[in-house]
């Protein structure tokens, strides 16, 4: 199964999206900021990222960036809130392949996952 | 002290063990006990700014470390008569239902842990009509201690008046 | 499941706390907005309702609140309507809408309390589909499932695809409706563009170009794409992309093309306002709010009250510290001189006068922290106005103005009820019916202006009216009639102070109750409310013009002004609200009038009270003459009071009692000196009444 790298700084969401994830069968890593990210994905190779946009240590867009960076063919979805549109377009201009806005339902979260790992 | 329950706890939650932990301490010839997790902390008698108006045995407000704690001389409430404080004499800071309030004793003796078996009801040694403020009494080898019931003790001010007086008298009549 | 049974939700205590925070502001959002959705509302607003239902919907069912899921899911699918122009949101839609959300208020709340709140949504729901299937038969207006997109393209770009076609390239004319659950179209019609970009061109867009690659795309998006692909690549090119609903691929021919003439342009020309708003919004992205380089800087994150008000603790004990340390150091210093340690002392200073200085910062910034925009209360009173309104066959424009200013969120929840009161009053009473204002030749609508705005350390909020006034004659009788005042000085007072009788205890000047203004609760609760938290509430009227309530508050209420005095050995503070002037007892004008000492001031005549033996501690035993005269005023009521000695101004941090003392009468509570003892906040407004009404 594949393995997903689930990015939020807040452990709420973090805790909430992998148990929706791992419950499905999917493999998780979590990662609480930016950098943690950028070294976990590093190291993990997942198959797809869910990656938080408002973060501290580093931010969600530049964790993307640097990522993408290493692996241009990373597939990561962005995890927004309402009000980031504009962060958002930047992502998908920088590769982001799609995005979530919280709250994330069940549902859409392993949606978006299997649209990323398809 | 903050992690500490407030909330005054009569039954040990632990009832297996069947022992009261228990805080003693005097008030003139007489010794009292209060729970300990009632008692959230224990200093010397500090500064305290009267209430014009308020309950007689109302000593007056002081200043806990940022805190505004009404504090109790507990031998006028108790009808026990005045007496000078001393270098033992002690507030017993206690988390009541009413918020926190410091109790004047004479001095605090010890921390410790009493039997339930050794616990009878006030009215069984003591034939007052009324207990309000005495929830059991304890016989141990060398003295009788009193379990203080914190809420008898600390009326909220709505009924202070009235409890007032009957607390005031059965100790009288105890002592 | 019925009343009172328990019920369970699938969220622990942190959960709790996130879903009722964001439960509270999408429920406060929504009472603002849906009543400005009657009419032709603004896209922007309608989409904001629809985000906020949807918001509520999808937290509901993550926790597993059935019926709330249900409930929103009704009310979104009435506002997806609403959105797309299928339904006309007339008052009845509203209505509905706005009962649905006072239940969805109560089952917010069982998510707090457990317990079955006895709401079951059924009905509503029903009344909510009954309007969207009523809606959809009467007007004849079926539900559009497929977009019937003519495929039509602007002759320039028909002329440069005809060559493409030429030269072997397939042309086609795609479609896309996006999920109307989807947030952030924009960006999803800017996904679409880079998948088919990425495939072929794409000579022609609406919107165009520029508006998507600014994410001003919506749910609607129409691009022809060329290139040497099939139509299987391009819709396999839009399955990349989430929350795409339905699509037409049609093949763009020679033949098709070829009438793209001027004439078939004419379906374009059509579509030119909204090309132009298009246009309109391809503005730099820079101005964009969400674009500004500032906006990422302010980040925020939510924090418990019960913290902060611990934080304030925390530095109300490090400002006593401080003292002490002072009070140290001032002992210390001739020790150390004398042990000739003057670096040591220099050291001793420079450190406590830097603590000192970082305290008073730390202090003022965690009241700043506490501090929110009135906007919170200000956004209830819309639904409000609208209620009362039509409860009372009135016609009311609601004006607002200040809700950015702020102030501490303790004094935000005592100012709700008085300024609703207030408010009501002003539309029940103070505003004319549609009719009699044709007759009087004003606008059948009336106009309530309220306002916000900072003043030094107080908030003000301003309740104006542009109806008849207040009737001074009537209100003389009554006050009068009532005992409440004598005749003589009812018919002495000017009409400016005739007004401020409305505040009288025992008055009421409506003919009849009504349940708008409340049954007997006058405006002198308003004003022990108000008075209560150290404010100050006045009015004034003209006849025929209107009236005007303008309510005083301190900033906070952790805080207040105070002159502090001294009276028999204990410290007081008296609040600067209520004090008009202090002075010396020998330069005051004092008489003894029926025996009683009586302070003339400024030609007003009122009695003299030692202040600690008004408390109940005796009379003062400081020297006469070398006391000082404190004159203090609340509403009409005038009492000078006799103190033993003047200590300053300050700002005193309010702090209770505790319930065992209880609110002791004439005091507010207690305050931290600068040398850790504590002296009592004087409650002027009741100890003034009591005074006044003693000497009367």
């Amino acid at each position: 199964m594949a393995t997903i790298l689930v990015v939020d700084d807040a452990a709420f969401m973090r805790m909430r999206t992998s148990k929706i994830l791992t419950e499905a069968g999917y493999d998780v890593v979590q990662a609480e900021n930016g950098m943690d990210a950028v070294e976990k994905y590093r190291a993990k190779r997942p198959d797809a990222v869910l990656m938080d946009i408002t973060m501290p240590e580093m931010d969600g867009l530049t964790a993307l960036r640097e990522i993408k960076a290493i692996d241009p063919t990373a597939r990561v979805a962005m995890v927004t809130a309402l009000g980031q549109q504009q962060i958002v377009l930047e992502a998908v201009k920088s590769g982001a392949k799609d995005f979530l806005v919280k709250p994330c339902e069940g549902d859409r979260v392993l949606a978006a996952v299997s649209k990323l790992c398809a | 002290m903050a992690s500490r329950p407030g909330a005054f706890a009569p039954e040990d939650e632990q009832a297996p063990s069947a022992e009261e932990h228990v805080v003693v301490f005097r008030l003139g010839q007489e010794y009292y006990a209060l729970d300990i997790q009632a008692v959230q902390e224990i200093v010397r008698i500090q500064p305290t700014t009267s209430i014009p108006g308020a309950e007689p045995w109302v000593e007056g407000i002081t200043n806990l470390r940022g805190r505004v704690v009404p504090v109790i001389d507990l031998r006028r409430r108790c009808g026990v008569e005045a007496a000078p404080h001393t270098s033992d004499t002690r507030v017993v800071v206690v988390g009541g239902s009413t918020g926190m309030v410091g109790l004047i004793v004479d001095a605090v003796t010890e921390v410790m842990r009493i039997p339930v078996d050794q616990i009878e009801a006030p009215g069984a040694i003591v034939s007052v009509p009324q207990n309000a403020y005495l929830r059991g009494i304890a016989k141990l080898e060398d003295r009788l201690v009193s379990l203080m019931d914190l809420d008898g003790v600390l009326p909220s001010h709505d009924s202070a008046d009235t409890e007032d007086s009957s607390v005031t008298e059965t100790i009288a009549r105890a002592a | 499941m019925a009343k009172g049974q328990p019920l369970t939700f699938d969220l622990d205590e942190d959960d709790l706390k996130l879903f009722t925070e964001e439960a509270d502001e999408q429920l406060e959002l929504l009472d603002t907005a849906l009543v400005q959705l009657e009419g032709e509302p603004d896209p922007e607003l309608v989409q904001q309702i629809f985000r906020a239902a949807h918001t509520l919907k999808g937290s509901s069912a993550t926790i597993g609140h059935k019926r709330m899921a249900s409930l929103t899911h009704a009310m979104e699918s009435v506002l997806d309507a609403v959105r797309q122009n299928r339904l006309t949101p007339e008052s009845d839609v509203v209505d509905a809408l706005l009962v649905a959300l006072d239940a969805l208020r109560v089952l917010a709340a069982e998510v707090n309390t457990r317990v079955h709140s006895g709401i079951e949504p059924g009905e509503i729901e029903s009344k909510l589909k009954g309007i969207l299937e009523g809606n959809a038969a009467g007007n004849g207006v079926a539900v559009k499932v497929a977009p019937s997109a003519p495929a039509t393209v602007p002759p320039a770009a028909a002329e440069a695809l005809l060559a493409d076609i030429a030269g072997g390239k397939q042309a086609f004319h795609v479609h896309v409706s996006i999920d109307a659950t989807c947030e952030l179209p924009g960006i999803r019609c800017y996904q679409v563009l880079q998948e088919l970009e990425a495939i072929g061109s794409i000579p022609w867009s609406e919107p165009g170009r520029d508006a998507i690659e600014s994410g001003n795309g919506e749910y609607t998006l129409t691009i022809v794409v060329a290139g040497l692909i099939e139509e299987g690549h391009v819709r396999a090119a839009l399955e990349a992309v989430s929350d795409i609903g339905p699509v037409t691929v049609s093949h763009l021919g020679v033949d098709e093309l070829a009438a793209a003439s001027p004439i078939e342009a004419a379906p374009v020309a059509v579509a030119r306002p909204r090309l132009s708003v298009v246009e309109n919004d391809a503005a730099p992205v820079a101005a964009t709010p969400d674009a500004k380089p500032g906006k990422k800087g302010s980040q925020s994150v939510r924090i418990d009250v019960e913290r902060l008000d611990g934080l304030m603790n925390l530095v109300g004990e490090l400002v006593i510290d401080r003292t002490r340390l002072q009070q140290i150091r001032d002992a210390a210093n001739p020790v150390l001189k004398e042990a000739n340690l003057q670096e040591l002392m220099q050291n001793f200073e420079e450190t406590t006068s830097h603590l000192t200085r970082i305290t008073d910062e730390l202090q003022e910034q965690i009241m700043r922290s506490r501090m929110l925009p009135v906007r919170s209360v200000l956004s209830r009173l819309p639904r409000l106005v609208r209620d009362v309104a039509a409860k009372c066959g009135k016609k009311v424009d609601l004006v607002m103005s200040g809700e950015e200013t702020e102030l501490d969120r303790s004094v935000i929840e005592e100012i709700s009820d008085p300024l609703v009161h207030i408010l009501r009053n002003a539309i029940d009473h103070g505003l004319e019916t549609p009719e009699e204002r044709r007759a009087q030749g004003k606008p059948e609508t009336g106009t309530v202006t309220v306002t916000a705005w900072n003043q030094e350390t107080y908030i003000y909020l301003s309740v104006k009216d542009d109806g008849k006034g207040i009737d001074t004659s009537t209100l003389r009788r009554k006050a009068v009639e009532k005992g409440l005042i004598s005749r003589e000085a009812a018919e002495a007072a000017s009409d400016d102070a005739a007004v401020q009788f409305i505040f009288l205890p025992g008055l009421s000047t409506a003919k009849t109750l009504s349940d708008v203004s409340g049954r007997g609760v006058g405006m002198d609760i308003v004003r022990t409310n108000i008075e209560r938290v150290n404010g100050n509430v006045s009015v004034r009227s003209e006849p025929g013009k209107g009236s005007e309530f303008i309510i005083q508050l301190p900033l906070t209420l952790a805080t207040t002004k105070a002159l502090m005095v001294m009276a028999q050995q204990t410290v007081y503070a008296m609040p600067l609200v209520s004090v008009t002037e202090a002075l010396l007892e020998r330069e005051a004008d004092v008489h003894t009038v029926n025996g009683k000492r009586t302070l003339r001031l400024r030609g007003k005549l009122f009695p003299l009270i030692d202040l600690a033996e008004a408390l109940g501690d005796g009379a003062s035993t400081a020297p006469e003459g070398e006391r000082f005269v404190v004159a203090a005023r609340h509403g009409t009521r005038q009492v000078g009071f006799l103190v033993d000695r003047l200590l300053g101004e300050q700002d005193v941090v309010v702090k209770s009692l505790g319930d065992l003392i209880g609110n002791r009468k004439g005091l507010t509570g207690a305050t931290i000196l600068g040398d850790g003892s504590l002296g009592l906040i004087i409650d002027m407004p009741s100890l003034i009444s009591e005074q006044a009404r003693f000497a009367a």
